[in-house]
């Protein structure tokens, strides 16, 4: 099964896995070989595929999955590998985020962005080192 | 500034390129997802209100490249001729077509963004992306039209007019797939909508800086290539006026010579 991941920056990841679980905008979903053909909403979370044995993590910032014939196809917003991010810097963004939100200064619409931006923080909180 | 703009080039080239695979995969599943929801569809994908039209002109913020404004400046005013661009409104992106707009179309101008440090990126995208469709919706804006350069290599960046709204969902030749759908595709057909537009404009962006660079690049390399060749002619020239003189000069002293032997 082939595994895509494209961002409107560049193409991420490009390769051929045996798994993958997606985080799901109505839940967390895996994609076996032979899926059904599915298409669906993608939340802010960890995606972990299985490449030759080895199971790898990339963080999603949100997007869409397809999958069709042979082929998962996940557009997202953003994606990083746990290398890619500094832990320190996570973990303050996470607070920034959770002092926000303890405020409670903010509009139904900001309130919307944080919690997104959240589910995001703990995400790469969680995979970096 | 040749050598600049060849190395800045590369970089963009390179972004334009990463970013259309995206695009295109979004093309794809917006078209498998307005076939399966046929009935109802979105207001992006209804003609507009009947108002006047807004032309977004991607330019440059700076100049030195050439044709490259003038001809996306060209592109536009013919837009403004035709009938559907009959007071179209303008939204503009770079100081060059700003400047242009300021002057001759005040009137009609609608939102400036120049001089963005850093140029375009994906935020300053959505919210160009977001206040036009704000405007597409609330029906002040007939239709959005974008104005860019299409980047093809160093050499060749073409002026284009595209559509942005209302969408123009290609309906999927083998649209007999069926999907299963999570959320409704009703949902998802209204995010996937506003994501389109916002990477499209994102596109124009990218396709826009690389062609701006590629512009300047060969507008330094034939200025460089123009001084050069006048240094030749004006350096022959020198030479030739200095044997002159030398030349006269001599004639003067021999003669002065022979008439003091005489």
């Amino acid at each position: 099964m082939r595994l895509r991941i494209v961002t409107p920056v560049r193409p991420v990841v490009d390769t051929d896995v045996s798994e993958v679980v997606v985080p799901g905008s109505e839940g967390e979903f895996g994609v076996l070989p032979l899926h059904v053909t599915f298409l669906g909403g993608v939340s802010p979370g960890v995606l972990t595929y299985v490449e030759g044995g080895v199971r790898r993590r990339v963080v999603l910032d949100g997007g869409y999955a397809e999958v069709r014939g042979d082929t998962l196809t996940i557009l997202a917003d953003a994606a990083e590998f746990p290398e890619e991010i500094d832990g320190a810097q996570a973990l303050a963004g996470l607070r920034r985020i959770e002092e926000a939100l303890a405020d409670g200064e903010a509009d139904p619409a900001q309130t919307d962005r944080l919690l997104r931006g959240l589910a995001l923080a703990r995400a790469r909180v969680s995979v970096a080192g | 500034m040749k050598m600049v703009s060849a190395a800045k080039l590369r970089r963009a080239q390179e972004a334009a390129e990463n970013a259309r695979p995206y695009g295109q995969r979004l093309e794809e599943l917006l078209a498998s997802v307005s076939t399966t929801v046929g009935e109802d569809p979105h207001p992006f994908l209804q003609p507009g209100s009947g108002a006047p039209a807004e032309v977004i002109v991607i330019t440059s913020d700076r100049g030195l490249c050439g044709g490259y404004n003038a001809n996306l400046i060209k592109k536009a005013e013919a837009f403004f001729r035709a009938d559907e661009g009959r007071d179209a409104t303008v939204v503009t992106c770079g100081r060059r077509g700003d400047d242009y707009f300021r002057k001759h179309r005040e009137a009609n101008l609608r939102e400036r963004y120049v001089n963005r440090v850093g140029g375009f990126d994906l935020a300053l995208a959505s919210e160009v992306a977001g206040k036009a469709a704000e405007r597409f919706l609330s029906g002040s804006a007939g239709a959005v039209y974008l104005v860019y350069s299409q980047f093809r290599s160093a050499i060749a960046q073409f002026p284009v007019l595209v559509r942005l709204l209302p969408v123009e969902a290609a309906s999927r030749s083998e649209a007999d797939v069926e999907y299963l759908y999570e959320p409704e595709p009703i949902a998802l057909l209204r995010s996937l909508l506003a994501r389109h537009i916002e990477a499209k404009v994102y596109q124009a962006m990218l396709e826009a800086t690389a062609s701006e660079h590629g512009a300047r690049m060969t507008a330094m390399d034939s200025a460089a290539r123009n001084a050069s060749d006048m240094i030749d002619r004006l350096t022959l020239q020198m030479n030739r006026a200095r044997q002159a003189s030398i030349t006269t000069e001599l004639m003067e002293i021999v003669g002065g010579a022979e008439a003091l032997k005489g």
